[in-house]
């Protein structure tokens, strides 16, 4: 189908008027062009005004809905790994985890070296030792898949997840946070967005996630939330 | 932020407090659009309890899955009732002598035009909404409301007017482009407000 042709269905999309193949066909395009989605918005608004009538809410329908909202947050999947005691040395071990993250970011994300100069720096103020050596053999393992996040802010933070769906949020380049946190996001390929947990400023940590997931981002927010209520400071693919 | 709060917070921020759970949030919202979307299920679905179990889908989506509302992209009442049309869509075209009579319905309503007049709910914008559909071309405006209340695809409409399902096609979409312009140049529409 041209594009002139998914424009001209637009109008019945938006009154929910074509038949399911076309539908989907629309839906996809949406997501890959801004103008048409803009479109869709614009006449299902129309819509909604031809839509509208001035009835009451019914009586009873509110009590119902009460009786079936689930009404306790989803408990976040991951509470951030704090530190235990170091197995190792830390100095040999934030050693280790220096050259080893240092080595697999220059090489697989190619960042520069003055990035990887403030990842070092920030490491060696980490006190969670056993993360970051776990994050250390994570960067190393065959399985393992690594994000750059990077954003508009001019900030950057790294994420690993291993093929079991552990995975290693290393914030390093993330300023403290005083009064607001840090919400870590996992997006799935069709765009399902699950929270992986929130942390309250540079570190490594640890969490675990649907293996599948594609695309990682972090918001800042006033609490836990269950959907990011602004755009992400930083975003990143994972490859 | 209390409930007396809520009762003066925009959309937006009633969303953003559904987000963290608030009930007194979503039930504000519920106020504020519940009837807007049970006049529509029902206008569409003809059967009030029916209608009923619609509008307490639209909000229980509403209270899972706040996210899915961009406020960027219009307001909260046209999202929820594109959700509760597409929905009504749904049920109809699930049922087949439901979908009959609907037929048979909608071909009534085309016949004796659209009638706001009983159904104001903002005399201003109702009023121009109404001139709005007044000033389509006639061919337009049974296209669009055969597919809109009558929950037909443009086919089902090219079939029922008997003409060419690229002409419907265009029609509806020129006819909610038109009614789009003139909206926005009676300031009844914004791009993506808030209310």
């Amino acid at each position: 189908m041209t594009h002139a042709q998914l424009q001209e269905l637009l109008g019945a999309y938006a009154l929910d008027a074509v038949e399911p193949d076309e539908s989907a066909l629309v839906d996809a395009h949406l997501l890959e062009c801004p103008r048409c989605r803009a479109e869709v918005s614009e006449l299902r608004e129309v819509a909604g005004l031809l839509g509208q009538s001035g009835s009451d809410a019914p009586e009873g329908v509110w009590d119902r809905i009460v009786a079936s909202l689930n009404e306790v947050p989803p408990p976040l999947r991951l509470e951030v790994q704090r530190a235990r005691h170091a197995v190792r040395s830390r100095a040999t071990a934030f050693a280790m985890a220096v050259a080893a993250i240092a080595a697999a970011v220059l090489v697989i994300l190619g960042v520069s070296v003055v990035n990887l100069r403030s990842h070092v720096d920030d490491l060696e103020h980490d006190r969670s030792t056993d993360v970051a050596a776990a994050a250390q053999e994570a960067i190393a393992a065959p399985d393992a898949r690594i994000a750059h996040l990077s954003g508009a802010s001019g900030l950057t933070a790294a994420a690993i997840v291993r093929g079991n769906g552990q995975g290693y949020f290393i914030a390093s380049g993330l300023p403290q946070l005083s009064d607001r946190i840090y919400q870590l996001w996992g997006a799935s390929a069709s765009g399902q967005i699950t929270s992986l947990g929130t942390v309250p400023g540079p570190g490594v940590y640890a969490f675990t996630t649907d293996p599948s997931v594609r695309m990682v981002m972090v918001t800042e927010e006033n609490a836990p939330v269950t959907a990011p209520t602004s755009a992400p400071i930083v975003t990143g693919t994972l490859a | 932020m209390t409930s007396d709060d809520l009762s003066a917070a925009s959309d937006a921020t009633l969303v953003v407090s559904i987000s963290r759970y608030r009930q007194e949030a979503l039930a504000e919202a519920y106020r504020r659009h519940g009837g807007a979307v049970f006049g529509l299920a029902r206008r569409l679905l003809g059967d009030a309890a029916i209608a009923e179990e619609l509008v307490q889908e639209v909000f229980l989506r509403l209270w899972d899955q706040p996210e899915k509302f961009d406020p960027s992209r219009g307001s909260l009442r046209s999202y929820l009732l594109a959700h509760c049309h597409g929905r009504s869509v749904d049920v109809l075209r699930s049922d087949a002598s439901r979908r009959r009579r609907e037929e048979r319905d909608a071909l009534r309503t085309a016949e004796a035009g659209y009638d706001l007049e009983h159904e104001v709910w903002d005399l201003t914008v109702a009023d121009h909404v109404r001139a709005a559909v007044q000033q389509l071309p006639q061919a337009e405006r049974a296209a669009i409301e055969l597919a809109y209340f009558g929950g037909h695809t443009y086919r089902e409409v090219a079939d029922l007017l008997q003409e060419p399902e690229g002409t419907v096609k265009s029609r509806i979409r020129s006819g909610l482009r038109r009614m789009r312009d003139s909206l926005v140049d009676a300031n009844s529409v914004g791009l993506g407000g808030d209310k």
